[in-house]
């Protein structure tokens, strides 16, 4: 483990830059934003969830008082298609069929929101329904009715490595089950929303709420058949996207209805709107096969995961291709065989949802190393210190385990912390903890990943900093800058960060997969170095400001056919422990208590670190216990917040947070990602921790109330 | 459509607008006065993040007809702390209770509405008295701690004040 000295500047709970405007309602979200004669757009969306659309019949709406114009898939002067990491198989405006309810058909602009809302009721479709599949199973069964042109096999992704059936046959204990996890939303505070304001140029600026701009602008000029230079893309204040942002249908919209009319238009989406339509965390079902030794040792995993990924691809390759790499944990496990597929379903798509396929698999692999520490009569934490990945050892993909992991140094840190935390139940609860450890890979996966920034002297001495990536919430704007201070040399306060337009940021990839801090955070070391030898060569001399732009990318690699690679140059790691109690009468579950012990190499900011572990693990909590999204025949039965049940200020419990000082040297200083490791565990542990409650295993999440009182009972 | 005049004090400004009966206080705020910092966030009183004062009290604005405050004083993020920041605003940014700003807004409404009726709040009785704003960054944690620190700035400036007109130490 390399010694941590003190730094100047990162290390230190500086005031993030927004937090005053913030704090006063001064910082501008999309639906802040006013143009003069700007206009509002509304979607006319499918009833249905599988249908050919016979014909749109628009006069009726257009001739409504108030609506300027009615976009369908006629209307879109270029491509129809758009998708995100270069699969473009979802239309801005359904052509000729639709494949989940709520898809967009045609789009009504109008002087008020009112006009807009009788446009679109006056909007007539002719569909013709066609059958549909709402499960990866009917969607696989013979004769099940085709999606998509290549059948309704989204993905399929496999990872081998070693001999299972040896592993199977040397083992004194196989340990057999299914894990089924469900449909959560990402449930942003900020519905989806764009502005698109054409410019006396015949340039079109639109502002988006969004993980990400620069694929954005290309999207938009695709869509409006012009050079990706006519097109800027600026995030506005973001309202968390947690993966879930943009709408890229949302900001293409926006666009084409500001291009047609040549008036500002704004498109934000009802609270109904972003639960119908807007993309969910994949609900997986997992059979995992542990091959364990009598000591305790893991000899071999089998995995078969079968994620639903909803009608259009969006992100399933990649979210279970992440979810595959995870599948069998923080362990070293000689002999695997995982099969990992995404099956297209007429439900809602599944999307980028913090932790991207991994909390899944987290809680399926923390199920089944809690179920063999029980059967061997084995501590929970001492099976995880025989088999955690080690420096020299290899993961399930082959990759080397470097010095400086803390996943040792977190599990002996948990330990000491349980030691000496209560478990007793009292009165009718039961009590018990339980454990979640787990390892996250930062960057996109099994790809170069690459950061990019701008560096400018500006004439007072000061500095700005021009970064691609958007600020989510997370304060990214904030710890790169402190990062910039800290290896330009200069006191806090003298950089400044311009992020997230098109006319001014170079492309540095999105705010997703925990890559923020490590990829861009690189980038942004090196462009200061740069800067740094450029003043020094300068020696006091004047002249004009300097400006230096660096680039960093990741060592990772593409993966052969049967998984081998490095798909990450990092790893994030971590233990969470989770105190359950279970009322005995009415079998509500509650957690009071959890702990979170961290390998992220070196923290850049306390605050903001506590701050995601905090909100991270709380959204843990509620996936494991009450969120969940009622899909039935594709449509969503509970669109808001009353009756999907988001954890409240009650419903959180303390949560102690500590890190173990340790690092890789890969990130900046050191440092590592946080923003989906904070959730990945909470679940798991959760799980773990009610099994050890109530003697009773719960392997489909929720854990809720009606589940656990029925089991209590037998 | 059917209009009608709402004379309303908002933030300290007495108003007189014409709006349509239908139209939400939260609608009127935002599209008609130009205060953005109330936010829609649900439109069906279940977020909060459209909280603001009236008569002092925090309400879900969605929920509030603009008709219904004709005569009555509204409160919003805006008019707070014209003078520098709010004690409440200023926990929230030491603390670190502020990460994508959304909720924020109403989540300060109500702590400010609460604790000028609860001045010397537990935990607990925070808790409970944000149940009805969600946050999905922060899990509440730096909320809470920033809402007591705020009741302790408030209480010892009043403390402070009594002292200073001679009132009991």
């Amino acid at each position: 483990m390399s010694e941590q000295f003190p730094l100047a500047v990162v290390g230190r709970s500086v005031e993030r830059f927004d937090a005053r405007d913030k704090a006063c309602g001064k910082a501008v979200y999309v639906a802040d934003l006013h143009f003069p004669g700007m206009l509002l757009a509304r979607p006319v969306r499918s009833p249905h969830a599988h249908a050919r659309v016979a014909a749109v019949m628009v006069e009726e709406a257009l001739a409504t008082p108030g609506v300027v114009a009615v976009l369908t898939a006629r209307d879109v002067p270029g491509s129809n298609l758009v998708g995100s990491r270069g699969v473009r198989d979802q239309p801005v405006l359904a052509g000729e069929k639709v494949r989940f309810v709520g898809e967009p058909v045609a789009l009504v602009v109008a002087e008020t929101p009112a006009a807009a809302e009788s446009g679109v009721a006056r909007v007539r479709v002719a569909y013709e329904q066609l059958p549909a599949v709402f499960s990866p199973e009917e969607a696989l069964a013979p004769g099940a009715p085709q999606l998509a042109e290549g059948g309704n096999l989204c993905y399929h992704g496999r990872i081998k490595r070693g001999d299972f059936q040896r592993a199977l046959r040397e083992a004194a204990l196989v340990v057999t089950n299914v894990y089924r996890t469900h449909l959560v939303d990402h449930a942003f505070l900020e519905p989806h929303g764009a502005v698109a304001v054409p410019e006396p140029d015949g340039r079109v600026c639109v502002w988006v709420t969004a993980k990400t701009v620069h694929p954005l602008q290309e999207e938009i000029a695709r869509v409006l058949d012009c050079p990706k230079e006519r097109v800027r893309v600026v995030a506005a204040a973001v309202g968390g996207s947690f993966g879930g942002k943009p709408d890229i249908q949302c900001a293409c919209l926006a666009a084409l209805a500001a291009a047609k009319t040549g008036r500002p238009v704004k498109v934000v989406y009802t609270r109904e709107e972003c639960f119908q339509t807007s993309t969910k965390r994949h609900p997986y079902v997992m059979q995992y096969t542990h091959a364990v030794s009598g000591d305790g040792r893991l000899l071999g995993v089998k995995v078969d995961l079968v994620a639903d990924a909803g009608a259009y691809t969006g992100e399933s390759r990649a979210v279970v291709g992440r979810g595959i790499i995870h599948s069998v944990g923080p362990y070293y496990v000689p002999n695997v065989e995982v099969e990992g597929r995404a099956v297209f379903t007429n439900n809602p798509v599944s999307g980028a949802m913090r932790g991207y396929g991994v909390p899944q698999v987290v809680f399926a692999h923390e199920s089944q190393m809690d179920a063999v520490a029980h059967e061997l009569g084995l501590d929970p934490i001492e099976l995880r210190l025989r088999n955690i990945l080690r420096p020299g050892l290899t993961t399930i993909t082959g990759q080397a385990i470097p010095e400086g992991v803390g996943l040792e140094a977190s599990l002996l840190r948990m330990r000491e912390i349980l030691a000496r935390e209560a478990s007793a139940g009292c009165g009718e609860e039961l009590t018990a903890w339980g454990l979640g450890c787990f390892h996250y890979g930062n960057g996109r996966t099994a790809v170069e990943d690459v950061g990019r920034c701008r560096l400018r002297q500006e004439v007072d001495g000061s500095f700005t900093l021009f970064v691609g990536v958007p600020d989510v919430g997370q304060g990214s704007n904030t710890i790169l800058a402190q990062i910039a201070c800290e290896e330009l040399g200069v006191p806090w306060g003298t950089v400044r960060v311009v992020s997230a337009d098109t006319a001014q940021t170079l492309e540095s990839g999105p705010a997703s997969a925990t890559r923020v801090t490590v990829v861009v955070g690189r980038a942004v070391v090196d462009v200061c170095r740069r800067m740094r030898e450029l003043l020094a060569g300068k020696g006091g001399e004047t002249g004009p400001p300097l400006e230096v732009v660096a680039e960093f990318r990741t060592d990772a690699t593409a993966l052969d056919e049967n998984g081998q690679g490095n798909p990450y140059s990092t790893y994030t790691y971590g233990v969470q422990a989770a105190r359950v109690r279970v009322d005995r009468l009415t079998g509500r579950v509650r957690v009071d208590r959890l702990l979170a012990v961290y390998d992220v190499g070196r923290v850049v900011n306390r605050i903001l670190f506590e701050g995601q572990v905090e909100g991270g693990a709380l959204t843990g909590i509620g996936y494991a216990l009450h969120e969940g999204v009622q899909c039935s025949e594709g449509r969503v039965l509970n669109p808001n917040f009353h009756t999907y049940l988001l954890p409240t200020c009650p419903d959180a419990p303390p949560v102690l947070v500590e890190v173990v000082e340790t690092t890789d040297g890969v990130g900046p200083f050191g440092a590592k990602g946080i923003g989906e490791p904070a959730t990945c565990p909470t679940a798991a542990a959760v799980a773990n921790g009610l099994f050890r409650a109530t003697g009773v295993r719960f392997r489909e999440l929720p854990l809720t109330m009606e589940k656990v009182y029925r089991a209590l009972r037998g | 459509m059917d209009e009608v005049t709402v004379r309303v004090t908002v933030n300290g400004e007495a108003r007189a607008v014409r709006v349509p009966v239908g139209m939400s206080l939260l609608e009127m705020l935002r599209e008609v006065l130009g205060l953005t910092g109330t936010k829609y966030g649900c439109g069906a009183g279940d977020c909060g993040a459209c909280t603001v004062l009236l008569d002092g009290k925090p309400v879900n604005s969605c929920l509030v007809l603009a008709a219904e405050v004709d005569g009555h004083v509204v409160t919003t993020i805006e008019g707070l702390g014209k003078a520098g920041l709010h004690p409440v605003q200023e926990a929230f940014v030491r603390h670190g209770a502020i990460q994508c700003g959304f909720c924020s807004p109403g989540m300060i409404m109500t702590a400010v509405g609460f604790l000028a009726e609860n001045p010397h709040p537990s935990e607990a009785e925070v808790r409970a008295a944000l149940a009805g704003n969600l946050c999905r960054c922060t899990g509440y944690a730096k909320i809470v701690q920033a809402v007591l620190e705020a009741s302790r700035q408030l209480a010892s400036l009043e403390h402070r004040r009594d002292a200073i007109r001679g009132g009991t130490p």
